[in-house]
């Protein structure tokens, strides 16, 4: 899923309504360290919903103020009272223990605070690895469905191209290499009621950097551009060209980048007639 | 907006010693906002100001779990009151009442009494927002409710009440960019 997607996909809504499950939050969360564009967007969301929320602001009554600051003393209160002071000596309330139940009891209770330490740092390193495994699993999840989504375009691409080869209207003109490059092969493949026109490169050398074939197509006559074209990767069978009502023929040469409007006769490649 | 005399930036420098003045600061600029989503999900004076109350506490002991690369400081306060609010119905076994039109009414109403606000603005274009979409933000947002719960109290298919909460912000947002565009 790309972040365009994943933005409109509607989790991050959720995420910030609070309404997502833990899972989602936390793949959310994750992948918003890596993305600065979807924190982004989960800021404006905020924004918009805490803006939502000031629509609905009112002053509380004027006394709770001093009440929620004394509450709040008290709890920064608390934990000084618990210290002993410097300097002053305990003395033990409990004078004369023969047998000290109380002593028994601490070294039981320090017992099973070392053990329950020892479990939860044991159960922490295994929440840790579990964590680990299943931001694996994600990118691995992520890594497949990206695939997918390759083969799947590239299988109906193919299907939509043998669909246009195998109709009756599609006309498959050969273009052979003209003397000087007789080795150079292509096929046109027109469709005579549709106009639709593909290129299939069959044997063209490189061109050379600042240069680029370029398909024409004869009509009464006259070239007309057809549009230029790479040597394509091999994933690409078909280039679509430019569409024709009518054409006696179809010739590739090698023109400077973007195309020329006229065609450099000199660099023809090939030329086939329909 | 509310009127701020502190930034944010200043106002998270002020929290860490936790001195009367930070919590004057914190109080004067967000009690209000906070006040507000607290009463509009419990619905009670008195429980609101337990919840507030609660909720500043929590501020007060836990504002080390801040973190500011996850969203602005008023953001996190809002979701601390938030959540406080919605674990108080639920222990109270109270079911959160949404209210979708209370917005115009209570805009009258503080178009008379309240002039200290100038959030009418945005007040008068969530009237813009249709109910059904502010109907989802409300359950959801306020009341706390999981998506699929929600779609079940609001009689939804769970992909239907999915698009309106996606729909929903989204039309809050431009009415949003729309307001400050006016301005």
């Amino acid at each position: 899923m790309s972040n365009k997607e994943y933005i409109s996909s509607g989790v991050l809504e959720s995420y910030v309504l609070g309404s997502a499950t833990e899972q989602e939050r936390l793949e959310v969360e994750r992948i918003a360290r890596l993305y600065p564009e979807v924190q982004e967007e989960i800021v404006a969301i905020q924004d918009a919903l805490n803006e939502y929320a000031l629509t609905h602001q009112q002053q509380p009554p004027a006394a709770l103020k001093q009440k929620i600051w004394s509450k709040l003393q008290d709890i920064d209160v608390a934990p000084v009272r618990s210290e002993v002071k410097q300097g002053a000596k305990i003395v033990s309330i409990n004078s004369a223990p023969s047998f000290n139940f109380q002593r028994l009891l601490a070294a039981a209770s320090v017992t099973l605070l070392i053990g329950s330490t020892a479990l939860n740092v044991m159960l922490y390193s295994e929440l840790k690895n579990t964590e680990e495994s299943l931001t694996a699993l994600n990118a691995e999840k992520e890594f497949f469905a990206q695939q997918f989504k390759v083969q799947s375009t590239s299988l109906q691409q193919t299907q939509e191209e043998m669909a246009f080869l195998t109709q009756p209207s599609t006309r498959v003109i050969n273009l052979k290499g003209v003397p000087k490059f007789s080795d150079a092969l292509a096929t046109a493949y027109w469709n005579t009621s549709t106009h639709d026109l593909y290129l299939k490169i069959n044997n063209l050398p490189a061109p050379p950097s600042e240069m680029q074939y370029q398909l024409w197509a004869i009509v009464d006559g006259k070239p007309v551009d057809a549009g230029v074209f790479d040597l394509a990767d091999n994933n690409v069978i078909l280039q679509k060209m430019k569409s024709f009502n009518s054409a006696q023929a179809f010739a590739v040469t090698l023109e400077k980048k973007g195309g020329s409007v006229a065609p450099n006769l000199d660099a023809m490649y090939v030329i086939g007639n329909v | 907006m509310v009127k701020r005399k502190y930034t944010e930036p200043e106002l998270i420098d002020l929290l860490k010693d936790k001195s009367e003045v930070a919590f004057n600061a914190l109080y004067d600029n967000y009690s209000p906002a906070l006040y507000g989503i607290v009463m509009k999900i419990v619905n009670s004076e008195e429980a609101a100001q337990d919840v507030l109350q609660d909720s500043f506490v929590k501020i007060w002991k836990h504002f080390s779990n801040f973190d500011r690369t996850k969203g602005t400081l008023f953001t996190w306060l809002l979701n601390v009151a938030r959540n406080t609010a919605i674990d108080y119905n639920r222990s109270k076994h109270v079911k959160y009442q949404i209210r979708t039109t209370d917005s115009i009414v209570s805009i009258i109403e503080n178009q008379s009494t309240s002039k200290s606000f100038d959030h009418i603005g945005v007040k008068e274009a969530m009237v813009y927002l249709k109910p059904e979409y502010k109907e989802v933000i409300e359950i959801l947002f306020f009341g706390g409710y999981t998506q699929e719960e929600a779609s079940k109290e609001l009689n939804l298919p769970l992909g239907t009440l999915k698009t309106r909460a996606r729909t929903a912000i989204r039309d809050l947002r431009l009415l949003l960019k729309d307001k400050v565009s006016e301005q």
